[in-house]
């Protein structure tokens, strides 16, 4: 069980595992001791506990994204990329995993959808399938989703976004020359 | 005195705090205490209703750090060196905050149901 809790803490950002996830585990291990040997309890723990690191792994990438106040967001009209930003690890794991849900997923709704008109010869499967408009828009949001941080990233490769920091007060002038 | 808002840490900013979250800070009014310590007097508070998971309360107290509502510090007494969680002066204040709307609240309910009964 444990192992399995190990391995959800490596879904979390480095920063947020390297500060908290002994203590987690510390915590885990207390609650589990106050189990008593029932298997019931045991799997409502297991369950909540395993469904919670999830949970909160997502929550937690989910703020890396959060634009700090101090800067200007998108709401002012001007762009902003976080100078610390750094795509982690464990995001791509969480993200495959779940692409590999919505994959399941539509295999089995896919399945039920043929069974249905196997078993039903009278009934007559429409051709849309909103799985596969989930599927197009889910793509579309993605290619959407690529471009603006493809500009961004030129941006960003630009240090475009650098001159809007320049204090041109504190730059030295320079020296008056004397001419005749 | 207007409730902190716990994202941006605003002063200006109002708005109400999970049921949860004033739990969390409620158990360190008299004490710090560790992670399981918070777990244990959430659900002594509230009769066992809120029960969090060890992923959310992290979560909360990750947020609290960050807000500077609550700060963490290394128990010397306890031989596994465990981290505990206390109040702030800053915290305190947003409790207070709180529990005076939500005391506002209950009162004006109170004075609805009252007069519609």
């Amino acid at each position: 069980m444990f192992l399995l809790f190990r391995s959800l803490l490596l879904l979390y950002p480095t920063t947020y595992r390297a500060k908290f996830a002994g203590e987690m585990l510390s915590v885990l291990t207390d609650r589990r001791a106050d189990l008593q040997h029932r298997p019931v309890r045991h799997i409502l723990f297991f369950a909540r506990e395993s469904g919670g690191l999830v949970l909160g792994a997502l929550r937690e990438h989910l703020r890396q994204f959060r634009v700090p106040q101090q800067f200007p967001s998108f709401t002012n009209r001007r762009s902003f990329m976080r100078s610390d930003f750094r795509f982690p690890k464990s995001t791509v794991t969480l993200m495959t995993l779940i692409l590999l849900c919505i994959i399941v997923a539509i295999e089995k709704a896919e399945s039920i959808q043929r069974s249905i008109a196997a078993t039903n010869p009278g009934t007559s499967v429409d051709n849309f399938s909103i799985v596969g408009t989930l599927f197009s828009l889910l793509l579309l949001v993605a290619a959407i989703a690529l471009i603006v941080w493809a500009v961004l990233f030129a941006f960003r490769r630009t240090g475009l976004h650098r001159l809007e920091r320049l204090d041109f007060s504190k730059a030295p002038r320079p020296k008056a020359t004397l001419t005749n | 005195m207007p409730l902190h808002d716990m994202s941006q840490g605003d002063p200006m900013a109002s708005s109400p705090i999970s049921e949860p979250v004033f739990f969390i800070l409620l158990s360190l009014v008299s004490q710090p205490r560790h992670g399981y310590a918070i777990l244990q007097e959430t659900e002594r508070m509230s009769d066992g209703r809120v029960r969090l998971s060890t992923g959310t309360l992290y979560g909360a107290l990750h947020r609290l750090l960050e807000d500077k509502w609550i700060e963490r510090f290394a128990e010397k007494e306890t031989a596994r060196g465990k981290q505990s969680y206390r109040l702030t002066s800053l915290g305190r204040r947003n409790l207070q905050a709180e529990a005076s709307r939500l005391k506002h609240l209950a009162q004006v309910a109170n004075r609805l149901i009252r007069t519609e009964a």
